[in-house]
């Protein structure tokens, strides 16, 4: 089903990305495998995207450099992902 | 931890009302001397001023005649796991208060001297070497003052210390207890009265140490002193890559701004929020939110990349010639204060152990903070 | 009736009761803006699904009942304001906005604060893998973006969520490995008995009950995940049965999704200074209100689960009841005319109540569970401070949950204590023998988010500055 809509491509860290426009960031970071999306500032260990309703704070990414929850925030073709918090 | 105070008529030694650093540590080295004492606070300890200031440990910011005593302050923050019991975690590091101005160089120049001439290992820089020492700065600054001996302190670990050392030296603590009232006992000493309890605690001494609340106990013995009430903004960050290793401040000390272990950056200075103590709580007013915030991103340009993770509001108090009241309130010497001491925290630990010595009986000079300066009334012999 | 007030009103929250509200609200003539944090409104229940999702996830009533809603809204005359979240207020409910362009203020007279609920979490060894979500978070990551946590899944927690995310993995194509639930049986049999009252309810619970029979997927109750070991695949987790803590079930998964129940969203109205009770069926704090969603401030009303979890359908129709409320209370309806058009509602409300009230105790299902957490657990997430930590600090005298906070930085972190209030309110009270509302509430602290520092600082320059006089010397 998911072939009757264009894919769009972004980057998470060094690997491309394929999502649909317009849907949530975690959701096609989920779908291509990856669960963590960055690290815990205190203890290095995973985060990733827990409640989905902007309270957990622990999907937070930097888009093109900006804070964003991964979410919330829709794919966009060619945007570039990175962790929030980097170990 | 509130003991079971409704059957005990227990008198104690001392009575301490207030449990922040100055009352605490009072309280902590009268026990450690014998005495038994009580150390009662109208809600938890520490939640006013000394768990939730911006835990500076600063000589740039201190009245300069407070000086040697800031010092003495200081190495015992340092020095915790010795008398405390354990490390609260101060860090010595550098301090740096800077001028971006003309009017700001000249006020800083004055201000170095005369505290300089206190004591404070205090030199002025130029930019440049300013900038060697602490490369995040905003290069646009015209000079700054360097202490060697500032430092910092996450302030809401200070409370869990004390409670710790406290419980050990036998203070009996009475927290969530709001004194309405304190009156001369029959027989000597003192009762304090607490809401909502039936017995009131009685001491032989007291000590008050309520800081912004001290005008209105103060009152109840006699004294008519203003109290000014200052509502201290302050603001942390989430963590952030080094910026900065230095406490900064700027020449009007107006600015307080340093990055914790856990890389958090704390941003004080002193700006108000508003409320009324005595109804009602406190309030962050957005305009100095943004004064604030703004002043500590001139200076590391870096906090542009800062989320602002919490605000909340201290409490500090004032006397009307902004010096301390530390002494004895009475001829017989069975009551006394101590608070209200400029950027207090840093000298706080010192000057309750000081009060402490007083009232065990050496003589520490306590000349200039005597609280009876500003009334002759209760100093004739008469108690209150 | 006094001459009519048609000053302007605010809501927070475009979800089912906020939207409602606001909807009617402007129909009885009041300039009326909206503010919701999301692009659209819907809430949480009726939130657009994405574009992979809505071509993925099969129709359901929440697609339809949202799409209605917005269509409803767009028609109206309401101002809407999406994408914009409140992150602090005055006491005289100056509201703080972060938005699209950056942060304003925005007065408001009359507030109805419609911010719905928030999930409720309870810790276990090994919950912040990143395989393991939240149960709410699970629903929206399947209905709204059409994926699932993983291929298999366990889900665990407690209330109805449990049963419709369940039913969610098995729509997309998943496999669910077993349901955890910590609520009692009874409770279930005793909820199924009042369903006959909301018919909806009954068909949709139903089929759900059919088909997670159908599969044959094991339902453990008065059960919970006590511990999650990241295997490299997948997670092995081990679920304890509560009653029997040596009867343990292990089970191999690829995700689990887990939470306890729904708590009405407070930081608005504790900040707003309005009075708040301890719920103790539904484990919870949650604002004084009248049955129109009148508190103690005049000036500030409630609807929807903000005001106490009673559900989607509920939430429409006390949607409508506070705007008609409202328009009573500034005059623009008589008493006569506010009773004619609540007559239906009110009775409606009252029958899907019945039903909403039975749902409390099985959502908050889990109370016991923090007061017995391993020393190692993690209870703050963002902190990652242990439930050892915490005793440990109990014992030394933070009997309160806001010292418990300063001397362990549980609650410190960027979630504001969201993730670990509950948890640390139970170890708190289980360990010094109070009540949750003696043991008490993080205070609620501006901003509601983390808020980057640029959006408070805009563009200035040095002499813009307002610098205060120089301290003394």
């Amino acid at each position: 089903m998911g072939n009757k809509m264009p894919p769009v491509t972004f980057t998470f860290l060094n690997s491309t990305i394929e999502g649909v426009e317009g849907e949530p960031v975690a959701a096609a970071l989920r779908r291509a495998g990856i669960t963590e999306l960055g690290r815990s500032g205190v203890d290095g260990t995973p985060r990733s995207a827990f409640c989905f309703m902007g309270s957990c704070q622990e999907c937070r990414v930097r888009i093109d450099g900006t804070v964003a929850y991964a979410c919330k925030a829709p794919v966009l073709p060619n945007m570039t992902v990175t962790p929030y918090v980097q170990s | 931890m509130t003991q079971a105070l409704h059957t005990r008529p227990d008198v104690f030694d001392t009575v301490v009302v207030g449990a922040g650093v100055m009352g605490a540590t009072t309280a902590l080295f009268l026990a450690r001397a014998g005495q038994k004492v009580a150390l009662i606070d109208r809600e938890d300890m520490f939640r006013a001023a000394s768990g939730v200031n911006a835990g500076t440990l600063t000589l740039h910011m201190t009245r300069a005649q407070l000086i040697p005593h800031a010092i003495r302050g200081r190495e015992m923050w340092l020095d915790s796991a010795n008398w405390l019991g354990e490390d609260v975690g101060a860090l010595a590091t550098p301090g740096l208060s800077m001028a971006f101005t003309e009017a700001e160089e000249e006020l800083l120049r004055q201000r170095a001297r005369v505290r300089q001439e206190m004591g404070a290992p205090i030199e002025v820089l130029s930019a440049k070497e300013t900038i060697r020492i602490e490369p995040g700065i905003n290069p646009t600054l015209r000079a700054a003052a360097y202490c060697a001996l500032d430092g910092h302190i996450p302030t809401y670990r200070v409370g869990g210390a004390y409670a710790r050392a406290l419980r050990q030296a036998g203070v009996t603590i009475i927290e969530n207890s709001p004194v309405e009232g304190i009156s001369p006992a029959t027989g000597g000493g003192y009762e304090v009265r607490i809401t909502g309890r039936a017995h009131p605690v009685r001491g032989h001494r007291i000590v008050l140490s309520t800081g912004a609340w001290l005008e209105k106990m103060l009152g109840w013995l006699g004294y008519d002193i203003p109290i000014r009430c200052l509502i201290n903004q302050l603001v942390v960050t989430e963590t952030l890559p080094p910026v900065m290793r230095s406490v900064l401040s700027i020449a009007n000390g107006l600015l307080s701004l340093k990055q914790f272990a856990n890389g958090s950056v704390l941003i004080g200075g002193g700006w108000q929020g508003e409320g009324n103590i005595h109804q009602g709580g406190t309030r962050v007013i957005p305009e100095n939110l943004r004064g604030n915030v703004r002043l500590a991103q001139h200076v590391v340009p870096r906090l542009n990349e800062a989320q602002i993770l919490r605000v909340w509001l201290g409490l500090e108090s004032e006397t009307p010639d902004a010096m301390p009241l530390i002494g004895a309130l009475t001829p017989d010497e069975d009551a006394f204060v101590v608070g209200c001491i400029h950027s207090g925290f840093t000298s706080g630990p010192y000057m309750g152990r000081l009060l402490a010595e007083r009232i065990l009986g050496s003589d520490p000079d306590l000349g200039a903070f005597d609280p009876t300066r500003f009334s002759s009334l209760p100093a004739t012999g008469t108690r209150p | 009736m006094s001459s009519p007030d048609f000053s302007p009103v605010t809501v927070i929250g475009g979800g089912i009761a906020g939207a409602t509200s606001a909807i009617a609200l402007s129909r009885h003539g009041f300039p009326v803006t909206l503010i919701d944090e999301q692009p659209v409104a819907g809430g949480q229940i009726f939130r657009a699904p994405s574009p992979y999702a809505r071509k993925i996830v099969p129709p359901n009533h929440e697609f339809s009942g949202g799409d209605t809603l917005r269509q409803k809204l767009a028609a109206s005359n309401v101002d809407v304001r999406f994408s914009t979240r409140v992150w602090g207020l005055s006491p005289t409910l100056m509201l703080d906005l972060l938005g699209p362009d950056g942060i304003n203020q925005l007065p408001a007279a009359t507030l109805v604060v419609a911010n719905g609920a928030t999930e409720r979490f309870l810790p276990f060894q090994g919950w912040t893998t990143p395989r393991i979500i939240g149960l709410a978070g699970a629903s929206i990551l399947m209905r709204n973006g059409g994926t699932l946590p993983g291929q298999s899944v366990v889900v665990a927690g407690s209330g109805p969520l449990l049963f419709s995310v369940a039913h969610q993995v098995l729509e997309l194509g998943g496999r669910v490995v077993a349901i955890v639930d910590a609520g009692h049986r009874s409770d279930w049999l005793r909820l199924g008995a009042m369903l006959s009252l909301d018919p909806a309810r009954l068909t949709q619970a139903t089929s759900w009950m059919l088909r997670l029979k159908k599969a044959g997927i094991p339902i453990h109750h008065r059960a919970h995940i006590s511990e999650a070991q990241e295997t490299g695949t997948g997670l092995r987790l081990t679920v304890t049965e509560m009653d029997h803590p040596e009867r343990r079930h292990v089970y191999a998964t690829e995700a689990a999704a887990c939470g306890y129940g729904l708590k009405p969203s407070t930081l608005i109205t504790r900040t707003a200074g309005v009075q708040h009770r301890h719920d103790p069926v539904g484990g919870y704090l949650e604002p004084v209100t009248d049955t129109a969603g009148r508190t103690s401030r005049p000036d500030l009303y409630v609807t929807g689960d903000a005001a106490g979890i009673r559900g989607m359908a509920v939430a429409r129709l006390r949607g409508l009841i506070t705007a008609h409320a409202i328009a009573h209370d500034r005059g623009v309806i008589s008493r006569d005319t506010y009773e004619a058009l609540t007559r239906v509602p009110l009775r409606q409300r009252r029958r899907l109540e019945a039903v909403s009230r039975q749902m409390l105790p099985l959502m908050n299902a889990g109370s016991a569970i923090p007061a017995h957490l391993q020393d190692e657990t993690i209870v703050c997430r963002c902190e990652r401070v242990k439930a050892a930590t915490l005793r440990s600090a109990i014992q030394a005298g933070a009997e309160d949950l806001n010292q418990l906070k300063a001397w362990t930085r549980c609650g410190m972190g960027p979630c504001q204590g969201r993730m670990c209030e509950d948890s640390a309110r139970g170890l708190l009270a289980a360990a010094c023998g109070k009540t949750p509302e003696e043991a008490g509430s993080f205070t609620a602290r501006m901003p509601f988010f983390p808020l980057p520092l640029t959006a408070v600082t805009g563009d200035f320059t040095y002499s813009d500055i307002p610098l205060p006089k120089a301290a003394p010397l």
